[in-house]
C-alpha cells in the first residue's frame, strides 16, 4: 500500500524539465514554447482513481496554503508542476492564471507576463463560462506591459481577442494598442479612428490623441490633425506650460502648419514651446526652417547662433549648417557661407567616414550591441562631467544613436530583463533548479537574447540612415560650395569692372547704435556663450545682395 | 554660479543717450522675437557659460595695489603692495598678498598730541604685511558698462594667514576677505578686495614701562607695550595681469 501511495504522488510530481525547447529568437516561438511545455502528458497516469482525486485535491490544498501564506517560490513549484500534470488538465488556465499571479508578487514580470498571455491564448478559443480568466489575464498583462515598458506579448494577445473580452476598464488601453498596431502597419485611417475611440478620462487619452494627431498629418488631413493637437493641448490646459503633454500638442501643430505651408502660424506656435523644455532644442531648429520658407532671413540666422554655440557642440546638427549655408547664399554673404560650408566639412566628413568604414566593418547585431554599450559609458561619463571615447564612433554620433525611442526602449527592456535575471539568481536553489525555475530562467535568456539581437540590428539601423543623411546633406554641402564660388566670382568681377561694388553694409560699421525697446536690453557678443542667452540671439547684420 | 549686473547699464545708458545721437543704420528686432523667458534651456549638466573670455584654471595672477586702512587710529592708513596667485581650478586658487604701510601718523595722533600731549611719533608702526590665502571664486559674470562694453567680472572669498611686521617685532595674523575683479580685457583687471586683519599687536597707549614713549628719543620697539588683540578693514584697489 506504502508503495502505491509513493507511487502516485511521484506520478504528479516528477515532471522532467525539458519538456520544452525554445528553438528560435522569435517572440511567437518563445512564446510557443512556453505553451508547449505546458502540454506534457505523462503516459504514466492514464488510470484514475478516487486517491488520486483526493491527493490532487490535497496537492492543490497545499499550494493555495502556500501562496497564502507568502511562500510565493514554493507555492509556485507546485503550481508548475499541477500545470504538467494530465490530472489538472481542466484546471489548466485557472493554474496558468494563479502561477501568472504568483510570478508576479515574486515580480518576475516577464515570466508571469508569459502565464498570462498563455491563458489569454487558451481561452480566447473558448467560448462562454469557460472563459473565466481572459479579463483577469489582459488585465494583468496590461499591468505588466507597463512595468516593463514593453508591449509585444500585450499586442499578441490583442491580436487574438475581441473588444467584448477587453475588461471594461481596460477598454481604452485595448483601444490605445490596437491603434498602435495599425499605425506601424500604415493603417493611418484605421489608427485614426481606433485612437479616437480612447476616453478623455483615460489615462491613455494624451498619448491616444497625439498619436490620431500624428495619423492624421500623415494621412495629409491638416485640419483634422489640428484639431487632435488642440483637444490633447486643452486637455493639458490645467496641467502647466511645460506639461509634455501640451508641448507635444502645440510642436504637433506648428508641424503640421509647416506642412501645410502656413509659415508664419507655425513660426508662432513654434515660439510658444517653452524654453525650458526638451522639445524646445528641436522647435528652434524647425522654427528656423519656417522661417527661411518665409522669407526671414535675419530671424532664421538669430535661431543658428544658438544651434551653433558651443552647448550644442556634441548634437548631431548636420542640416543646421547646411540651412544656414542656404540662408548666407539668400542674402549674399559669401564669406560668411564658405566659413559655414567648412565647418560642416570639418565636422561631418570626418564623421561620415567613421560611421561608413564602421557599417561596412561591422554586419553582427553582436558588433553594434557592444557599440552600444560603449557609447552608452561614454554618455553617462559625460553627465558626469567626465570626457571618455570608448565607442569607436564619434560621440556625436553615438549621442544621436542614443536619442532613437526605439533604441532607449529596447535598453530599458533589456535592463529590466537583467534585473529579473538578478533575482531569479537570488531566489533559493531549489526553485531555480525546479521546472518553473528552469523555465523562468530559459525564458529569460531566451528573451535577453533576442532583445539584443533586435537592439544591434536598431543601432545598425539607426547609423544606415546617418550615413545616408550625411551622404546626401553633404552632396547638398557641395552644390552650394559651387553657389558660393560662383557667386563670389560674379562679386570678384564687378568689383574689377568698377561697377556694382556694394554700399557700405550695417554690419561693417562697428559704431553702429541700435533701438531695443524699452524693457530690453541689448548684450554685444563677444564670443562667451551663456546659457540664459540661449535662443535669445540676434543676427543685426543685413543682407549684402545687390538689388 | 554667475551673476549679470545691469542697473549699472541702465544708467549709463540714459547719459550716454543724452549725449550720443543715433547712427542711421537702424536694425529692427520684432518685439515677438525679444527675450520673454527667464527660465533656461534643458541640457545634460551643462555649465552656465562656455567658451569663457576669462579662463582661471592653470593661471598665474600678479597684481600691484594701493590700500587703505578703513579703522587706523594712529598712522597713516596708505598702504601699497603686490600679489601673486595660482589657480589650480575655475574657482579655487593660491593667494599671496603682500603690503607696504607708509610712514607718518594720521590727523588723530596729531590731535592726541595737540589736546592730550600724547605723542606717538616714537611708537612702533606697522611695517608690512605678508599673507597667503585660499582663494574660492564664487561667481563670474559679466556686466554691460555701454551698449558696446561688456565687462568680465569675477567675486570670490578667501582667507589666511601671514605675518605682521611691526618696528621690531613680527606678528601672526589672520585675515579673510572678499573680492571683486572686473575685466578690462582677458587678461588685465581691476581688482577690488576688502578684508579683515586680526592679530595680537602693541598697544601704543599701554606702555610697559610708564612714560617711555614721552622720554623715548628714538622708535620705541613693539614689546615695550602691552599688547592688545586688534581687528582693523583693509581695502584695496589694484591692477592684475594674468598670464
Amino acid at each position: 500500500m506504502r508503495l502505491l501511495y509513493a507511487f502516485l504522488i511521484l506520478s504528479f510530481l516528477v515532471i522532467p524539465n525539458e519538456g520544452y525547447s525554445v528553438q528560435d529568437l522569435e517572440l511567437n516561438d518563445i512564446v510557443k514554447s512556453a505553451e508547449d511545455s505546458s502540454v506534457y502528458v505523462s503516459r504514466r497516469r492514464r488510470r484514475r482513481s478516487s486517491s488520486m482525486n483526493r491527493t490532487n485535491a490535497a496537492l492543490l490544498k497545499r499550494a493555495a496554503s502556500l501562496a497564502d501564506a507568502g511562500q510565493y517560490d514554493e507555492a509556485s513549484k507546485l503550481y508548475y508542476r499541477m500545470s504538467k500534470s494530465r490530472a489538472f488538465r481542466s484546471k489548466y488556465t485557472e493554474i496558468k492564471y494563479i502561477l501568472g499571479q504568483l510570478t508576479l508578487q515574486m515580480k518576475l514580470y516577464q515570466v508571469s507576463a508569459f502565464f498570462f498571455y498563455d491563458v489569454i491564448k487558451r481561452e480566447a478559443r473558448r467560448s462562454g463560462t469557460s472563459r473565466k480568466y481572459i479579463r483577469k489575464a489582459l488585465e494583468k498583462l496590461s499591468l505588466i506591459t507597463n512595468i516593463l515598458d514593453n508591449d509585444v506579448l500585450l499586442k499578441f494577445a490583442i491580436s487574438k481577442i475581441e473588444v467584448r473580452d477587453f475588461p471594461r476598464v481596460q477598454k481604452d488601453l485595448f483601444y490605445f494598442r490596437l491603434g498602435e498596431v495599425q499605425l506601424k502597419a500604415g493603417k493611418f485611417a484605421d489608427a485614426a479612428k481606433i485612437f479616437g475611440r480612447v476616453r478623455s478620462t483615460s489615462s491613455f487619452f494624451p498619448i491616444a490623441k497625439y498619436r490620431q494627431g500624428l495619423a492624421y498629418a500623415e494621412m495629409n488631413r491638416a485640419e483634422r490633425a489640428i484639431s487632435a493637437f488642440e483637444d490633447l493641448e486643452q486637455h493639458s490646459a490645467g496641467d502647466g506650460v511645460t506639461d509634455p503633454n501640451r508641448v507635444n500638442a502645440v510642436l504637433g501643430q506648428a508641424r503640421v502648419f509647416y506642412q501645410k505651408k502656413d509659415f508664419a502660424r507655425a513660426i508662432e506656435l513654434y515660439r510658444e514651446i517653452p524654453r525650458d523644455t526638451v522639445q524646445w532644442h528641436d522647435s528652434l531648429f524647425e522654427r528656423s526652417w519656417a522661417m527661411l520658407q518665409s522669407g526671414q532671413f535675419r530671424s532664421a540666422l538669430s535661431n543658428f547662433h544658438t544651434l551653433h554655440s558651443s552647448y550644442y557642440e556634441d548634437y548631431y546638427l548636420p542640416e543646421s549648417l547646411v540651412l544656414r549655408g542656404i540662408v548666407y547664399l539668400y542674402i549674399c554673404k559669401w564669406d560668411e557661407m564658405a566659413k559655414v560650408l567648412n565647418i560642416f566639412n570639418r565636422i561631418y566628413n570626418p564623421v561620415r567616414r567613421r560611421v561608413i568604414d564602421y557599417v561596412r566593418d561591422n554586419d553582427s547585431s553582436e558588433a553594434y550591441l557592444r557599440e552600444l554599450a560603449r557609447i552608452k559609458i561614454d554618455f553617462d561619463n559625460r553627465k558626469k562631467g567626465i570626457k571618455s571615447q570608448k565607442s569607436r564612433l564619434p560621440y556625436i554620433i553615438g549621442r544621436e544613436v542614443l536619442r532613437d525611442g526605439d533604441i532607449i526602449q529596447s535598453i530599458n527592456y533589456l535592463n529590466k530583463i537583467g534585473d529579473e535575471l538578478e533575482l531569479v539568481a537570488g531566489l533559493p536553489q531549489s526553485w531555480r533548479r525546479s521546472g518553473i525555475g528552469q523555465f523562468a530562467i530559459k525564458a529569460l535568456q531566451r528573451r535577453q537574447v533576442s532583445t539584443q539581437s533586435i537592439t544591434g540590428r536598431l543601432v545598425k539601423r539607426r547609423l544606415s540612415e546617418i550615413r545616408s543623411e550625411l551622404r546626401d546633406l553633404s552632396e547638398q554641402n557641395d552644390f552650394l560650395r559651387l553657389e558660393q564660388v560662383s557667386g563670389q566670382k560674379e562679386l570678384v568681377k564687378k568689383q574689377i569692372a568698377g561697377r556694382g561694388l556694394p554700399d557700405k553694409k550695417v554690419d561693417e560699421d562697428s559704431d553702429r547704435d541700435f533701438y531695443v525697446d524699452n524693457g530690453y536690453e541689448y548684450w554685444p557678443f563677444e564670443g562667451e556663450y551663456w546659457l540664459d542667452e540661449l535662443g535669445n540671439y540676434h543676427y543685426v547684420g543685413l543682407g549684402s545682395c545687390r538689388q | 554660479m554667475t551673476l549679470r549686473l545691469s542697473n549699472f547699464s541702465k544708467l549709463l545708458t540714459i547719459v550716454l543717450l543724452t549725449a550720443t545721437h543715433w547712427a542711421s543704420a537702424k536694425v529692427y528686432l520684432p518685439k515677438e522675437e525679444l527675450s520673454k523667458e527667464s527660465v533656461l534651456p534643458v541640457f545634460d549638466g551643462a555649465p552656465v557659460v562656455k567658451d569663457r573670455i576669462v579662463n582661471l584654471k592653470d593661471s598665474f595672477e600678479f597684481g600691484i595695489f594701493s590700500g587703505f586702512n578703513l579703522n587706523e587710529p594712529f598712522y597713516s592708513p596708505l598702504s601699497f603692495g603686490g600679489t601673486i596667485s595660482y589657480s589650480f581650478t575655475e574657482s579655487s586658487a593660491l593667494n599671496l598678498w603682500g603690503s607696504f604701510f607708509m610712514e607718518g601718523q594720521s590727523t588723530y595722533a596729531e590731535d592726541l598730541d595737540q589736546f592730550f600731549a600724547i605723542n606717538l611719533a616714537q611708537a612702533p608702526v606697522p611695517e608690512y604685511i605678508l599673507t597667503a590665502n585660499y582663494q574660492f571664486t564664487t561667481h563670474y559674470g559679466k556686466m554691460s558698462v555701454t551698449k558696446d562694453l561688456v565687462m568680465q567680472l569675477s567675486l570670490y572669498f578667501f582667507a589666511g594667514g601671514g605675518l605682521f611686521s611691526y618696528t621690531g617685532s613680527t606678528l601672526p595674523v589672520v585675515n579673510a576677505g572678499l573680492g571683486q575683479k572686473f575685466y578690462l580685457t582677458s587678461k588685465f583687471a581691476i581688482r577690488f578686495d576688502l578684508r579683515g586683519l586680526l592679530y595680537q599687536g602693541p598697544n601704543v597707549l599701554d606702555e610697559k614701562v610708564p612714560s617711555s614713549l614721552e622720554n623715548a628719543t628714538e622708535r620705541l620697539p613693539a614689546d615695550a607695550f602691552n599688547e592688545k588683540i586688534f581687528f582693523e578693514t583693509l581695502l584695496s584697489v589694484g591692477l592684475v595681469f594674468q598670464l
